[in-house]
């Protein structure tokens, strides 16, 4: 009962990106098998702890949860697609500074959603930002310091803007 | 979250193990209804729920993609309703401003479900029709007397929620859910004891429908007349689920305490 | 040399992880990344009952299924040593002769996908003979109880010093017991009050995001696996035994690990993995789902009772106290969890007696293991609980007694033992002057706890090795078996390493673990590495130095004495001289490398209860202040302040981050509903129904405040931190309740529902 592939065109940290996928096919595995993309992690599997969040179109998204074709047309980013010639993104820069990490295995996703906060917010709120942090779990670090790195990073980034 | 793979033990499946399965990506609601008819086939949304379950080893032979039907994306103001198109996501319905305007109450309760991820992916159709006993949405819908709007083979099918009315047949498509603005006024939700209970109340006039979540197989009502104590509504509900998550007492008389401040407060009868 | 200290220039700064970049850039590897051409997966048949005899099992058509390289039942043990645990050898590989709960392994199958492994798994064929079954520690402790083990297993109970004993199998399904004795037993007689209470606490689960995972493969007869694991040299041990295999010819190996919190020691996926690799001669991955890790390992659930005897004036005078640690099925590392539950118990108190039995209570659930605290966590909960209710019973504020009966910097914990190494009193009234204990408001549902959270650190009779490399041009490789597991430790050594060679941070890198050219460690635990993987590095660096500037001297033709490392140049006076110059002219111009060994380990003491002195004394002092809904039981948590003593923090970004870590770890037990059992069936044992603290479940009143005393027995005066701050958090909780609604709870997790049956019961006449 086997369906037939089905072909998806999508950007991928600004690149095209085209191949044929099985329809049960889960786009964490498109970046993980078959682009190499390992920066993005699997935990729960269940979409709930968000280790393995993107940005799909702007939204933060579990890629779990995402079956490959879901993605046709989209513009993805993922943690390998932040940095530029090796010019860390504010919000990597905040995580390394601020220490914003531990076992850094739900880091790539934390990054990521902090990444769609301050594109949607250039300026949120603590209140903002803890509740939209919530989404994703770190079980290291009890957030604190994630909430503060996200709070700098917005304002690296107001600061790179204003230069 | 496992499955039972047979008499002889658990199999814990990842996301690699979905089964193969045919997809349809239909352009109108009418071969969605269409390609849905097939023996073992369901829609999908945002998928949330539908890649949880066939992780977890459900079979379908098609699924039949829906979130291309921008028809049930529109939000539209009909007067005494708004309607919301079955597609809409819990995150334009916390930030759409149409529903700002009509439905305020309704779209700050719209705000506690979930998160970020899950709000911005889920849609309202797929909610409702996930029938998971932690999902509130249709709590809040049966005490609002929503409409819930399907289309069939044979034309229109409206289900209104919270009177235990049974959905129509398959293959049915929910496209959209018509809410009475009316009812807006008067909602206040509360699920800080969630997942033991949730629960909503509507008050409209000397009534207040009161809704139950997370308690039950799946959301329960009840009224409460002007003068009643309102405590008492936890008399009107059946036994909760009890178990060691939530004892039936304990979540039973939740529904009072909660529904009793509800009423107590902004939505006092 | 008696000068004063120089100046710190690396050790005490709030560095960047040396781990930040490939953590933050999605390039650090981990277990789960590792993947060989060929690599096949691995999936198991997990037992659907408690307890069953194995009666048959099939598995002839599933090694006819499509893409099946091998298939495991018990058949496939043979020839092997197929058990496995820490003392008691008791866990088979897969079910032999019997299941004890829920998702014990049956079977594994490797395949070229995982869904060819689970169809293949679908088609063994089982027969059980299903056994009646008990789902927690009383019941498994009944006389009537079947016995998870009908046979005595292969164990060993270790040699103890002072006061202290260990012994087996003393009951039904009870494992091991760990006593303790010291003074008096008549002290009890003259005390003025005696208290005893009977405490219980909850089951969490690690929740380690990388899950358990191993890939195995034969590099001809050399095993070579990949695991996400915390102890690499005693697995490499323990796998030996079990394949019957040269130690020599079997490697482990450790990428960077996504936490373990304790659950990553010892044998998990890998001789599955293993065995699988041997039988497919294929590269095999066994990674786990989150569903599997709740099926692998737990916190233990227990029972305290606690006895304690005071003065009329708040002397405390005895205590003694009887624990029952609910092992789940297996052993593993209950034993340890019991030595350690019962050696915790008295808390930081001055006592003249002490008689304390820890029993591990073996039940039909998933094996409890080591946990972020180690038995800590539940003696502080029943310890700290317990001084609340003498306190009130005295009419004594919480804080005053504690002040009063608390151990003096220096005082012997117990008889034989070391001293403790922080000023306890200090710490806690910076905790209570900071959440403003003092100027609460009692009663009306809000209200205020203290606790102070305790355990030894540094492990015990542990050995640690390091290795110092330093190339031509002053490249510095540090070799020590302490996993970066999210802790900090690679940042942490390597600081002390270029503060001990007057070197930038980043000429010092931290090679991932590999038992082949590793020095050898006992496990990354017991938040001992900074005071004993710190002292073997601490030596391992100054002897490489010693021969670095031993070479200089003798190519300056001067003294030792006359010349300083800066960076990597020699300084003679106002001279300066490149090393690497210098070194090619020695050593040729393909350069030489300088190497240093260090060693650690406290020494045998019997005079010490576990046989050697505690290295060091972790502490967590916590105060909590709640607000209490009345109707609903719903505790909201309005401030949480917790204080970790560093010593000296080597990093205190990285200490901030173990401390509010390890506190809203210890948030999980306190305040959400943990592991529910319904009867032997795991309820939420998946991550979407498990809830974990989020951000929005953190109180805008949550404080860490970092403590650098300074008594420390580490390198610079460092000490051990990482788990006590986990340890108060419950009990600062259930005393703020108390504080706030006058109602005592005596069972965890504080969840609305106990608390709100709690208060009707302080109703009810």
């Amino acid at each position: 009962m086997s369906g037939e592939l089905v072909y998806l065109t999508c950007r991928v940290n600004g690149e095209e990106v085209s191949l044929h996928v099985r329809p049960e096919e889960i786009f964490v595995d498109v970046l993980r098998d078959r682009l190499a993309a390992t920066g993005t992690k699997v935990a729960c599997d269940l979409g709930a702890c968000g280790a393995c969040t993107i940005i799909v179109n702007g939204n933060p998204t579990a890629s779990c949860g995402l079956f490959a074709w879901q993605a046709e047309g989209a513009d993805i980013q993922t943690i390998e697609g932040l940095a530029n010639n090796g010019n860390l993104d504010p919000v990597q820069r905040a995580f390394v500074e601020n220490s914003a990490f531990q076992c850094g295995y739900c880091t790539p996703g934390m990054i990521m959603l902090a990444r769609a906060l301050i594109d949607r917010d250039p300026a949120p709120s603590r209140a903002d930002i803890r509740n939209w942090m919530g989404a994703n779990i770190c079980r290291c670090t009890g957030y604190e310091m994630i909430i503060e790195a996200v709070e700098k990073a917005a304002a690296l980034q107001q600061e790179a803007c204003n230069e | 979250m496992y499955t039972h793979a047979t008499d002889a033990g658990w199999i814990s499946r990842s996301h690699q193990a979905i089964a193969p399965f045919r997809l349809v990506r239909p352009a109108s609601i009418e071969e969605a209804l269409e390609a849905a008819a097939e023996e073992n086939a369901s829609f999908i949304a945002g998928g949330i729920d539908l890649v949880r379950r066939m992780r977890g080893g459900d079979r379908w032979q098609t699924l039949v993609d829906i979130s291309g039907l921008s028809e049930m994306k529109v939000t539209s103001d009909e007067g005494d309703h708004l309607r919301i198109g079955a597609l809409t996501s819990h995150w334009e319905i916390e930030t759409g401003e149409l529903i700002r305007k009509r439905l305020p109450n309704l779209q700050a309760a719209w705000r506690t479900i979930g998160n970020v991820r899950i709000r911005m992916a889920g849609t309202l159709g797929g909610n409702i029709l996930a029938r998971e006993a932690g999902y509130d949405g249709l709590v809040l819908l049966g005490v609002m007397g929503a409409e819930l709007v399907f289309v069939t083979s044979s034309g229109e099918a409206v289900v209104i929620a919270g009177t235990g009315a049974p959905l129509p047949d398959r293959p049915a498509l929910l496209t959209s859910v018509r809410i009475p603005i009316s009812a807006d006024t008067g909602l206040a939700f509360d699920r800080s004891l969630k997942p033991v209970v949730s629960v909503a109340v509507c008050k409209s006039g000397d009534t207040a429908t009161v809704g139950v979540g997370c308690a039950f197989n799946s959301p329960r009502y009840s009224t409460i007349r002007q003068g009643e104590d309102a405590q008492s509504i936890s008399s009107h509900f059946p036994d909760a689920i009890d178990n060691p998550m939530g004892g039936a007492a304990y979540r039973s008389r939740m529904v009072g305490v909660l529904a009793a401040r509800m009423l107590a407060g902004g939505n006092g009868l | 040399m008696n000068e004063t200290a120089p100046p710190l220039n690396v050790v005490g700064e709030g560095f960047a992880r040396t781990d930040a970049v490939p953590k933050t850039t999605g390039t650090a590897t981990y277990t789960v990344d590792v993947s060989f051409p060929g690599m096949l997966h691995a999936k198991v048949l997990r037992s659907p009952h408690a307890h069953a005899r194995l009666t048959a099992i099939d598995a002839t058509a599933a090694r006819a299924m499509p893409g099946v390289h091998a298939v495991i039942t018990r058949d496939q043990l043979e020839g092997l040593n197929p058990t496995y645990g820490y003392f008691i050898k008791d866990q088979p590989i897969v079910a032999i002769d019997k299941v004890r709960y829920i998702g014990d392994a049956v079977a594994a199958v490797a395949a070229e996908t995982e869904r060819q492994a689970v169809e293949a798994l679908e088609k063994i064929v089982v027969e059980y003979e299903v056994l009646p079954t008990v789902a927690a520690i009383e019941s498994a402790m009944a006389d009537t109880a079947p016995e998870l083990f009908e046979e005595e297993p292969m164990g060993v109970v270790p040699a103890y010093g002072q006061g202290a004993s260990g012994a087996r199998r003393l009951g039904i399904n009870n494992c091991y017991r760990f006593s303790y004795e010291t003074g008096n037993a008549g002290a009890f007689e003259g005390c003025d009050h005696v208290f005893e209470d009977r405490f219980l606490f909850s089951r969490d689960q690690h929740f380690h995001l990388e899950p358990f995972v191993s890939v195995a493969r034969m590099e001809g007869e050399t095993i070579d696996v990949w695991s996400s694991c915390q102890n690499p040299f005693p697995l490499r041990k323990e796998l030996a035994r079990v394949f019957n295999h040269p130690e020599n010819m079997i490697r482990v190996q450790v990428p960077y690990i996504g936490a373990g919190y304790g659950a990553k020691n010892n044998c998990k996926t890998e001789p599955i993995a293993i065995l699988l690799a041997k039988l497919s001669r294929r590269p095999v991955r066994f990674c786990m789902t989150m569903e599997e890790n709740f099926l692998t390992q737990s916190q233990h659930a227990a029972i305290l009772n606690v006895k304690t005897g005071v003065m009329a004036d708040g002397t405390f005078v005895a205590r003694s106290g009887h624990i029952w640690l609910d092992s789940g099925a297996y052993s593993d590392a209950s034993p340890l969890v019991a030595e350690k539950a019962g050696y915790r118990l008295p808390g930081p108190y001055k006592w003249k007696h002490l008689d304390i039995h820890c029993d591990c209570i073996l039940t039909n659930t998933t094996p409890a293991g080591p946990y972020r605290g180690f038995g800590g966590t539940q003696a502080s909960w029943a310890s700290e609980s317990q001084i609340d209710i003498i306190a009130r019973s005295l009419g004594r504020d919480p804080l005053d007694l504690r002040l009063q009966n608390l151990k003096d910097l220096g005082e012997a914990y117990v008889p034989g033992e070391s001293g403790v190494d922080s000023d306890l009193r200090a710490g806690l009234n910076l905790v209570a002057d900071r959440i403003g204990y003092s100027d609460r408001q009692s009663g009306d549902g809000r209200g205020m706890g203290l606790s102070v959270g305790f355990k030894d650190a540094g492990g015990v009779n542990k050995p640690a090795q390091a290795r110092i490399r330093i190339t031509t041009n002053g490249g510095i490789y540090l070799h020590c078996g302490t996993v970066e597991i999210g802790q900090g430790v690679q940042t942490a050594m390597s600081q002390i390493v270029a503060e001990l060679l007057n070197a930038p941070l980043d000429r010092v890198s931290y090679p991932a673990l590999n038992t082949d050219y590793t020095p050898f460690d006992q496990g990354t635990n017991a938040s001992s590495a900074i005071v004993v993987m710190a002292m073997a590095v601490q030596q391992a660096t100054l002897k490489a130095k010693q021969k670095v500037m031993e070479f200089a001297a003798g190519q300056l033709d001067c003294s030792v004495e006359e010349i300083e490392l800066d960076d990597w140049s020699i300084r003679k006076g106002n001279e300066s001289h490149p090393l690497p110059i210098m070194i090619m002219r020695y050593y040729g111009g393909t350069g030489y490398e300088f190497t240093g060994e260090g060693f650690f380990k406290p020494d045998i003491d019997h005079s010490a209860p576990l046989e050697t002195q505690c290295v060091s004394w972790e502490f967590g002092w916590g105060a909590a202040e709640v607000e209490v809904d009345r109707d609903t039981g719903l505790v909201n948590l309005k401030q949480l302040v917790v204080s970790g003593d560093a010593g000296q923090a080597i990093n205190p970004l990285v200490c901030r981050g173990q401390d509010e870590g390890s506190a809203i770890m210890g948030l999980t037990g306190a305040l959400f509903p943990c592991m529910i059992y319904d009867g032997p069936i795991l309820m939420n044992g998946n991550g979407l129904d498990y809830r974990v603290p989020l951000a929005t479940d953190i109180p805008d009143g949550f404080v860490s405040i970092l403590q650098e005393q300074g008594h420390g027995p580490g390198p610079f005066g460092a000490k051990s931190l990482g788990e006590g701050c986990m340890l108060p958090v419950a009990s600062a909780i259930a005393n703020a309740i108390e504080d706030a609604i006058g109602v005592r709870i005596r069972e965890l997790p504080l969840t609305p529902e106990r608390v709100l049956a709690a208060i009707d019961d302080a109703q009810s006449p």
